[in-house]
């Protein structure tokens, strides 16, 4: 055989494979007497509140189903093509960083950039040299760097449809075009009324509520319901509240307000056919929503701008909007509290403060950016080939009981939350050991894959034989790869998967003990 | 050596061959020169053409030759639509198409063309209700491919091509695999695309067939070459061969046939029994005499391949690990299967040169390269998981 795909130590350790069960007999026996078994892709990683980025909408992970769209670990979308639960009650992982939290079990992999433990790499440009790869929860350190795909759905629609259908006892509505032309005033339009506006049920009142000194913004709605829709706004001034209300009635209109845009504001949300605009175009949306909702100072002592709302939906989105203009926000969670007697409801909000990202912020809103560049700290974040570069900023352990829950993706095997990337249950690999006086004496496995895989695996089984359980765990893929001769590039993060198995398997030796 | 990869190309017959070799430097002329060593290729040229135009039943003018199928498709979908987007912009495809008509279409959608991708029934086949279901006012282009590559289901392409006649939408039909052991003529077809490296003719020649009066905005800019709707000089020898070769396939079709509708089922028969867990893709019948395309549970394809290599068969797989892309089978997905079953799907084409003795070893050492894979792998799903 000439020219081989592989080097001859994969092809030898592929069609060779060591330490694997001759019969089905030798298995079982290996099996009693192993002391620690490991498995990778074993399902349900995930708590039950864990929200999950849908092709259009965030879901709880306990509700999403078979057959559903979601976001994938690079920004397209894949088919849900099976779902897992179980019960726990084991130590889970907190991972932490600019975008949220998420609660996982210890084997589940998440995409990082795993740092070594080299003060030289973490205040060094050097660690954006590493490549990401698969990394157990369990294993993930404070400023490892996860990455975050910026959404890669465009599809430039060039009208939005309002449905006419007739409603009893109706007479007062005008009929409204029924196909209206995405321009740039219909997203501020539509940004205003997310963040301002709000529907009265089964009715036809609209109500946009600016601050009495907002005038440009007011007359700016008017004049596009005025040319858009062809309706007459009223106004009311409310002087004790400081409020002046643009108020229109049309039930066509009200309607699809509700129904993109969401009703009540802990549910408002970004109409789905924004979401897939050119970022260009979607510039002008953000520029209603946050004039509307937020606010931006460029204060020299603390330059930031800031957007809050009640709805985990819209900071979901916004996150996806912002993140494919580039601009590097942080969002917070504020617990509920009282205020002066009020109640107000756990609240989200997103923080821009970062030099580069306020510039790009200033622009969008079209306010002067006259904040004097300031010596730039390290950078800890970055953007590079459609991904969000960001450091962990806390990891956790914490008890957990209850239910936890995974999906099985079709093509990427992977999923996104609010704030990581991660993997599903597809690869499975199987590791057996058997330890005696803290050395590995033996061991079987089992996988699924390709060449690469197979191989990758019965080299690690070779090289495991009379380790220590110590040095056994500090076996990366690196190692492997390296044993291996070479492998080919797109085979890295899928095919060598042993060392975790193996790490998992140490893990429940001790565990015995 | 067993080859079992027709479909991914076939070698060039020897016939072929000699027919191609004086025009490499004998009759070395360019067929646009006045002078002797001109005409006699411009000769062979109009010969080839005559001769492909009567083979699929149309008219001489009506023959483009190109540099390959991918080529042709690409000239069909988008020259084609660019030059009648006044109609409408609306594009009918299928999900089981080869990457050229998928990219082409999903590239117009950039040029702001609107794009249905039908999908297919479990065997791979596009119903022709659906087709009716999709076509709008503004249709412009239907392009499905004739025989599937993968699968090898045959579409009832003379149907397909009805219905587009009755709303007067233009039809393209990527016949590449289907050349050699289907009708051909084009008769309700208003495109058709072949390529050389399929029907044991050199690679890089094909041909578009295009109805007269089709618009079409020109491609390749340059001299006025193939009745000015393809610039470059005419690739004689290649064009010779393929004329040529496309000849042969018509001399013995119906005994080819045949032939490798025996071995084939054969071999798919002997899979099906020794294998456990396995099933068949694609129509059971309605699918071209060499395509054999199984699926193999909990083993991966790549894995198989390698196996089967080393022991000097070559097969392919529509499992993403073989893939640059590391994406599965688009087909296999399409038919409503999940994820695993593109993952050990095995395809082996068969064609002129393969005998009994050859189906015979494959199905004497395949159960044992599976069996060996299985006993590696932890996954264990059943045939039912997959509702086959």
């Amino acid at each position: 055989m000439t020219d081989w795909f592989y080097t001859d130590i994969v092809k030898d350790h592929f069609f060779n494979p060591r330490n694997i069960a001759k019969s089905e007999e030798e298995m079982k026996a290996f099996m009693k007497k192993a002391n620690g078994h490991g498995q990778v892709g074993s399902p349900a990683c995930l708590v039950k509140d864990t929200h999950i980025h849908e092709k259009d909408k965030m879901e709880k992970i306990s509700k999403i189903g078979r057959g559903v769209d979601v976001i994938n670990g690079e920004g397209g979308y894949n088919k849900v093509t099976e779902t897992y639960k179980r019960k726990v009650n084991e130590e889970v992982i907190k991972i932490k960083n600019q975008l949220g939290e998420a609660i996982l079990t210890k084997d589940h992999l998440i995409y990082v950039i795993p740092l070594p433990l080299k003060d030289y790499y973490i205040h060094n440009k050097a660690k954006k040299k590493i490549p990401p790869t698969w990394v157990h929860a369990g294993e993930v350190k404070k400023r490892d760097i996860c990455l975050y795909p910026i959404s890669r759905l465009i599809k430039d629609k060039k009208y939005v449809e309002i449905p006419l259908n007739k409603r009893l006892f109706d007479y007062k509505s005008k009929k409204i075009p029924s196909k209206v032309r995405v321009t740039p005033q219909l997203l501020k339009l539509l940004g205003f009324f997310v963040a301002e506006g709000s529907t009265k049920e089964n009715a036809g009142d609209i109500c946009f509520s600016f601050n009495i000194n907002e005038e440009s913004f007011i007359d700016y709605v008017k004049r596009a319901l005025k040319e858009i829709f062809d309706l007459d706004a009223s106004m009311s001034i409310k002087r004790e509240q400081n409020k002046i209300d643009v108020l229109v009635y049309n039930v066509h209109l009200a309607r699809y307000l509700r129904d993109s845009c969401g009703k009540g504001a802990s549910y408002k949300r970004v109409p789905k056919s924004i979401l897939s605009l050119r970022p260009e175009l979607q510039k002008n949306f953000i520029y209603a929503l946050w004039h509307g909702d937020g606010y931006i100072s460029l204060d020299p002592k603390k330059p930031r701008a800031e957007y809050s709302t009640t709805s985990r939906e819209l900071v979901n989105q916004l996150k996806i909007l912002l993140l494919r203009q580039k601009i590097k926000h942080s969002i917070y969670i504020e617990p509920p509290k009282k205020v002066n007697g009020v109640n107000h409801k756990q609240c989200y909000r997103v923080h821009v403060g970062e030099y580069e990202a306020l510039k790009k912020m200033s622009k969008i809103l079209k306010v002067n950016f006259y904040y004097p560049k300031i010596n730039r700290k390290v950078e800890n974040s970055w953007f590079e080939n459609n991904f969000y570069y960001l450091p962990i900023k806390k990891v956790e352990k914490t008890k957990y009981k209850g239910e936890v829950f995974n999906l099985e993706v079709e093509q990427t095997h992977t999923y996104l939350s609010e704030s990581l990337i991660l993997h599903n249950c597809g690869d499975v690999m199987d590791m057996w050991i058997y330890v005696k006086d803290n050395k590995i004496k033996e061991c079987r496995w089992r996988t699924f894959g390709c060449a690469s895989a197979i191989a990758s695996t019965s080299i690690l089984s070779e090289m495991i034989i009379g380790m220590s359980i110590e040095k056994a765990m500090k076996i990366r893929p690196q190692d492997i790869v390296k044993g291996l001769g070479d492998l080919p590039a797109r085979k890295l993060h899928c095919s060598v998967l042993g060392d975790k198995a193996l790490r998992a398997a140490i893990e429940d030796y001790k565990n015995k003990k | 050596m067993i080859y079992l990869d027709y479909g991914a190309t076939t070698p060039v017959r020897k016939e072929v061959l000699e027919a191609m070799l004086p025009y490499f430097s004998d009759k070395f002329g360019n067929p646009g020169s006045m002078h002797q060593k001109g005409l006699e290729v411009k000769n062979a040229l109009d010969q080839a053409r005559h001769k492909v135009a009567e083979i699929i039943n149309c008219k001489a003018d009506e023959v483009i030759f190109t540099s390959s199928g991918t080529e042709s498709i690409n000239m069909a979908i988008k020259a084609v639509a660019r030059a009648v987007k006044a109609r409408g912009k609306h594009i009918i495809t299928s999900a089981v198409e080869h990457h050229a008509v998928l990219d082409s279409v999903n590239y117009m959608k950039e040029e702001g063309f609107d794009v249905t991708i039908l999908p297919v029934d479990r065997e791979g086949l596009v119903d022709p209700q659906e087709l009716r279901k999709a076509i709008r006012d503004d249709t412009i282009l239907i392009s499905i491919m004739y025989a599937n590559n993968e699968i090898g289901s045959i579409n009832d392409i003379r149907e397909l091509a009805k219905i587009a006649k009755e709303k007067s939408i233009l039809f393209h039909t990527d016949a590449c695999q289907a050349a050699s052991y289907c009708d051909i003529t084009v008769d309700n077809i208003d495109m058709l695309t072949l390529d050389g490296g399929k029907i044991y003719g050199p690679k890089g020649v094909g041909i578009l067939y295009i109805k007269e009066g089709t618009p079409m905005k020109k491609f390749l800019h340059g001299g006025s070459q193939e009745n000015n709707r393809r610039a470059g000089t005419e690739n004689v020898p290649y064009i010779v061969g393929f004329a040529k070769a496309l000849e042969l396939t018509q001399l013995d079709r119906k005994k080819e046939i045949m032939r490798l509708e025996h071995l084939r089922d054969k071999l798919i028969q002997g899979i099906l029994q020794t294998i456990p867990d396995s099933f068949l893709n694609g129509h059971p019948t309605q699918r071209l005499p060499n395509n054999v395309n199984i699926t193999i549970l909990n083993v991966e394809g790549e894995s198989v391949l390698l196996k089967l290599n080393e022991v000097g068969i070559c097969a392919s797989t529509g499992s993403a690990c073989n893939s640059k892309t590391l994406e599965a089978s688009h087909v296999i997905t399409a038919l409503n299967l999940p994820y695993e079953a593109a993952h050990g799907a095995i395809r082996l084409t068969l064609g002129k040169q393969t005998t009994e003795q050859e189906i015979n070893k494959v199905l004497e050492v395949l159960p044992s390269i599976v069996e060996d894979l299985r006993k590696i792998s932890p996954t264990n799903i059943k045939k039912e998981d997959m509702g086959r």
